[in-house]
């Protein structure tokens, strides 16, 4: 075996400063499929030692139209419950093209440290020079130290150091879909950072007719509602979120996570005229959202888009949920912006930003652009649908706008991809567990 | 974990098979008129069908003045797999590392560098091998440094009397105006009017009328011109659609066509073949095969014993292999970098890009994966363990190297020198870890293919 | 045929990076595709496609179109004859012997296109 599967599990020991791997068996593929349900399995095996789980989905990477997605699991320190945090851009395909499909991260650091994880082989770092450094700074360090510009980081900043349930895991230097705390999970661990590059390389059992299917998918999703539809602005007129106007003073390009045909990724520069598209010097122009509801508390509070976008950035550098961080705001009235920034670091929850269920609701709780069968009982087809997508690797957000990527069109993808045999049943049995 | 795959797979399996049998320690006869029939032979007398080979103790030069080109000679002295191959440079030759070498491959580069390189220490050397009958292969640069030269650089070596045909006092004018298309030589000028693909036509043999037609690259090496002293093995005889003209097709035809392209040389009992296409270019597998021929064909008569694992062996670690991957990784994630970034660096008389450190990277990289899983499944000893412990120093040294090129490069900073270093120690690196990969890697038989190989009587009949 | 490239409508999705990755490894591999996704100024949100092609490299930025040549070091000096070719990464040959490019095929947004 091993097309579009690594066959192989990472296990971080923070406590011994060791690494190790595992042998991902067959039967367990069988049995778990991959993503959350087996980031749960792998969870329960080593739930003694608190661990964060980061898993990629049998899809994640590939050409199956949406594939980017990676996720972490671990106990919330918001909910105290076992969640999954979804992660894109191009983390997990440059996870699953490192060579590992899992990472098992366990135990506590002695001191600060960076996992920096390549062509399958996985370094535990000394991170005393990037401790005290906000979010990007990490990024900008790690990146430059290591020589490529491409390396994915999961980090924190400020708020993860201090261990706060608010602290958010970023990706890169934007927001995930962490509404967990899990940021004061890598805090706790002493863990700043976990730079990936991936270099390695998946075959298909049968290439053709995965790749064909692929291209089957991606043809349907040009030619659905989603057609000529872009960016937050779009997702936000489905949720009767008119942002439009309020965003263009702002407004400059969209872009996907790896492999997503819908660009729902939305640049918002203050820093610089939105309209330049060519490079200028401004190194921080602006920031990208990943996630509309990152801004929609902003702008609940009354904040322009501009303020908006200054706040944002703080957040992010400083790494605390900016959900978290408006619902606060909003809380406590706090509308200067200057105040907000200042204040950011000292944040206290409680928030209620965590939805009701294991996945972020970062993802949308209805269709968008396109309609689905079943969706009538809307929280119970939501929840299906982010578990199919959180155990293939698919976008959470691109899975709510594709009746066309259907539980069987992905499980055939899965089956002429590996040349497993998993049926129906078997996603029922994984998606029961989850 | 699996990474990109190769995108050559031809193979020279007549040539694969004789060696797999030779490191398996099962004798081998070859019918020398169908081996050989493609190069003239001064030391197998026609008559003399069946000859017994032993496996042949190759040397490749990588000291200063060689190009990247001789990983060429990595790759497919690998694919064939070669197993006594060892990796020199210009200090091991001149501390008499050739003793006992049956062949020395010398590849593309400066010609006058490696010369220097060299010194009188090193031409002596090789000079000594010739006299004890080894094999001098040289192609490109690897041949031009062999001629008659009016150049005091090359004095001791340049033992063929061969003219190079593209030397002028004036360049004609190229087809692309702004194209380089020429090299100093000495007060004159070589200039190269194509590059690329190129057909050479094999001279015919014992009056066989059958001659046979071989592409190659051509990338700078010479079109020759010999006399009666010297057999000329194939001649340039035309273009093809991969071959890129810098001159006007005429002036290339002139230039080229009907010159030897590949040139043989009696010197004392040993043998000199030099080519001006690189016959060694991996894309190209029955020039490929040539070389493997000529090296099987000049395996001096006097019976050598193997050096392969006579030293004492070391347990198998799999933490040293895994120590050089880490920096391997290090090293090809920032060359990777570099190769999205416009730049280039003038080192001596060339330019190198950034890919040029993707190509040494690479086919360590690529070896260094199977080598892991060779070792590991068989639980072999490791055999030049120092070369391995040297290569990580090296690669260690080489991860910093590049890391710190790439913020000069970001910064726009001057980074000339610290690229000249890099590639110097890139080249150490793979000296290493050839040496290294070579002493380790076997290609064991299963006993049913043993027994199939013996079945044969020791005579291995060549398949056309 | 040839390819054209429509840089303001890439949305840096590597769809084409890894359909050309296919064309030359018959995998998924991001490493030794033709066609590359400049993404390296993420902070500012600067991207678009490099396509390596014989002698060039086609640059495709939001600012336009711009032909470098490769081995190309300051102006009017180009690298000497006797260079080395690279095999790391394949020149762009149109998918040749496919019924389609590759990178059009698996192009979302349209930024890739099979023009004349």
């Amino acid at each position: 075996m091993g097309n579009l599967i690594n066959e192989n599990i990472l296990i971080i020991d923070l406590s011994k400063n060791e690494t190790s791997e595992e042998y991902l068996e067959e039967e367990f593929i069988k049995e778990h499929i991959g993503g959350a349900a087996t980031n749960i399995a792998l969870y329960h095996q080593y739930e003694d030692d608190d661990p964060i789980i980061i898993g990629t989905g049998i899809l994640t990477g590939t050409l199956a139209p949406g594939g980017s997605l990676a996720v972490i699991t671990a106990k919330s320190p918001r909910t105290g419950e076992i969640c999954h945090a979804p992660v894109n851009l191009c983390i997990g395909a440059e996870l699953k093209y490192s060579g590992y499909d899992y990472v098992v991260i366990k135990g506590v650091a002695e001191k600060p440290v960076y996992l920096w994880i390549h062509d399958a082989i996985a370094d535990i770092n000394d991170a005393e020079h990037l401790w005290e450094k906000n979010a990007w700074e990490t990024t900008d360090t790690l990146r430059n130290d290591l020589g490529e510009a491409l390396i994915q980081n999961l980090t924190i900043g400020e708020m993860g150091e201090k261990e706060s349930d608010l602290a958010q895991v970023i990706s890169n230097y934007w927001s995930s879909g962490d509404r967990w705390g899990f940021g004061a999970l890598f805090g706790k661990k002493k863990l700043k950072s976990i730079a990936i590059r991936g270099m390695g390389l998946f075959d298909m059992e049968d290439e053709k007719g995965f790749l064909n299917l692929c291209l089957e998918l991606l043809n349907e999703s040009k030619n659905s509602q989603m057609a000529g539809k872009q960016g937050i602005i779009d997702i936000g007129n489905e949720l009767d979120a008119d942002l439009k106007e309020w965003l263009d003073p702002v407004l400059h390009r969209n872009s996907a996570c790896f492999n997503m045909p819908y660009p729902g990724n939305t640049f918002l520069k203050n820093g610089e005229d939105p309209k330049i598209l060519k490079e200028t010097d401004v190194e921080e122009p602006g920031v990208l959202v990943t996630d509309i509801f990152e801004i929609l508390g902003f702008k609940e509070l009354g904040l322009t888009s501009k303020d908006t976008v200054q706040v944002l950035m703080e957040c992010l550098k400083t790494g605390i949920d900016p959900v978290a961080a408006a619902q606060i705001c909003i809380n406590k009235e706090m509308k200067s912006v200057n105040e907000i920034i200042a204040s950011l670091g000292n944040f206290k929850g409680p928030v209620n930003t965590t939805g009701k269920t294991a996945f972020s609701p970062c993802c949308p709780e209805k269709s968008v652009f396109n309609k689905f069968d079943n969706e009538n009982d809307t929280q119970d087809w939501w929840v299906r649908r982010q578990k199919i997508a959180y155990v293939f690797g698919i976008h959470q957000t691109y899975s709510i706008m594709s009746p066309f990527l259907s539980e069987e069109k992905l499980l055939e993808l899965v089956n002429i991809g590996t040349g497993l045999d998993i049926s129906q049943e078997d996603v029922e049995t994984v998606i029961a567990k989850l | 974990m699996k990474t990109a795959k190769s995108k050559i797979n031809t193979s020279c399996k007549e040539i694969t098979e004789i060696n797999t049998l030779l490191v398996n320690q099962i004798p081998v006869s070859v019918d020398s008129a169908n081996l050989f029939r493609n190069i003239p032979s001064f030391d197998v007398s026609p008559d003399k069908s069946s000859i017994p080979l032993r496996t042949p103790e190759i040397a490749v030069y990588a000291g200063s003045g060689v190009s990247h080109s001789w990983l060429w000679f990595v790759e497919i002295l690998d694919r064939m797999e070669f197993s006594n191959v060892t990796f020199l440079d210009e200090n091991d030759v001149s501390s008499g590392k050739l003793k006992n070498i049956d062949s020395l491959l010398v590849s593309g580069g400066e010609t006058f560098a490696i010369a220097n390189g060299l010194g009188i220490k090193g031409k002596k050397e090789i000079i000594d091998l010739l006299n004890r009958g080894g094999l001098y292969f040289g192609a490109c640069a690897g041949a031009c440094m062999m001629l008659k030269s009016t150049s005091s650089d090359l004095g001791l070596l340049d033992l063929v009397p061969a003219r190079i045909a593209n030397i002028v006092d004036e360049l004609p004018v190229p087809v692309k105006p702004s194209k380089k298309y020429s090299s100093p030589y000495g007060c004159a000028w070589v200039f190269h009017p194509v590059r690329g693909e190129v057909l050479l036509k094999l001279n015919s043999k014992n009056g066989n009328k059958n001659f046979r037609s071989i592409s190659a690259p051509l990338f700078g090496g010479p079109p020759m011109e010999v006399d009666e002293s010297t057999y000329s093995v194939a001649k340039y005889n035309a273009f093809t659609n991969s071959t890129d003209y810098l001159s006007t097709p005429a002036v290339a035809e002139e230039v080229l066509l009907g010159k030897t392209a590949i040139l043989m040389k009696k010197y004392d009992k040993g043998t000199i073949v030099l080519s001006g296409p690189h016959l060694e270019h991996p894309d190209y597998p029955d020039a490929n095969k040539m070389i493997a021929e000529l090296i099987f064909q000049h395996i001096p008569d006097k019976p050598k014993v193997s050096n392969c694992h006579s030293e004492k062996a070391d347990h198998f670690n799999s933490g040293l292999l895994k120590s050089l991957k880490r920096e391997i990784s290090n090293i090809r994630i920032v060359s990777f970098s570099l190769e999205r970034t416009p730049v280039d660096w003038k080192i001596g008389r060339k330019y190198y890009e950034p890919e040029k450190i993707g190509v040494y990277v690479k086919t360590i990289w690529d070896r260094l994966n199977d080598l892991e899983k060779k070792l590991r499944s068989a639980k072999d000893n490791l055999y030049n363990i120092k070369d391995l412990e040297k290569s990580i120093v090296h690669a260690e040294f080489a991860t910093k190297q590049i890391r710190e090129l790439k913020n000069k490069v970001n910064n726009k900073e001057p980074s000339d020198d610290l690229a000249a270093m890099l590639f110097y120690n890139l080249r150490k690196l793979s000296i290493c870890f050839y040496n290294f990969y070579f002493k380790n890697k076997q290609s064991n038989l299963t006993d049913i293919q043993k027994k199939i190989a013996l079945s044969r009587k020791t005579v291995w009949h060549h398949q056309t | 045929m040839k390819l054209k490239i429509d840089p303001i409508k890439c949305i840096q999705c590597c769809a084409c990076e890894m359909a050309c990755g296919y064309r030359w490894d018959r995998a998924l591999s991001p490493v030794t595709s033709s066609m590359m996704v400049y993404r390296t100024r993420e902070k500012k949100n600067y991207f678009g496609l490099i396509l390596k092609q014989d002698e060039n490299l086609l640059l495709a930025r939001p600012e336009g179109i711009e032909i470098q040549r490769i081995g190309v070091v300051e102006e009017g000096v180009e690298a000497d004859a006797s260079a080395k070719p690279i095999m790391l990464r394949e020149a762009c040959d149109l998918c040749d012997g496919l019924e389609t490019l590759l990178c059009v095929s698996y192009c979302p947004t349209g930024a890739l296109q099979i023009g004349e």
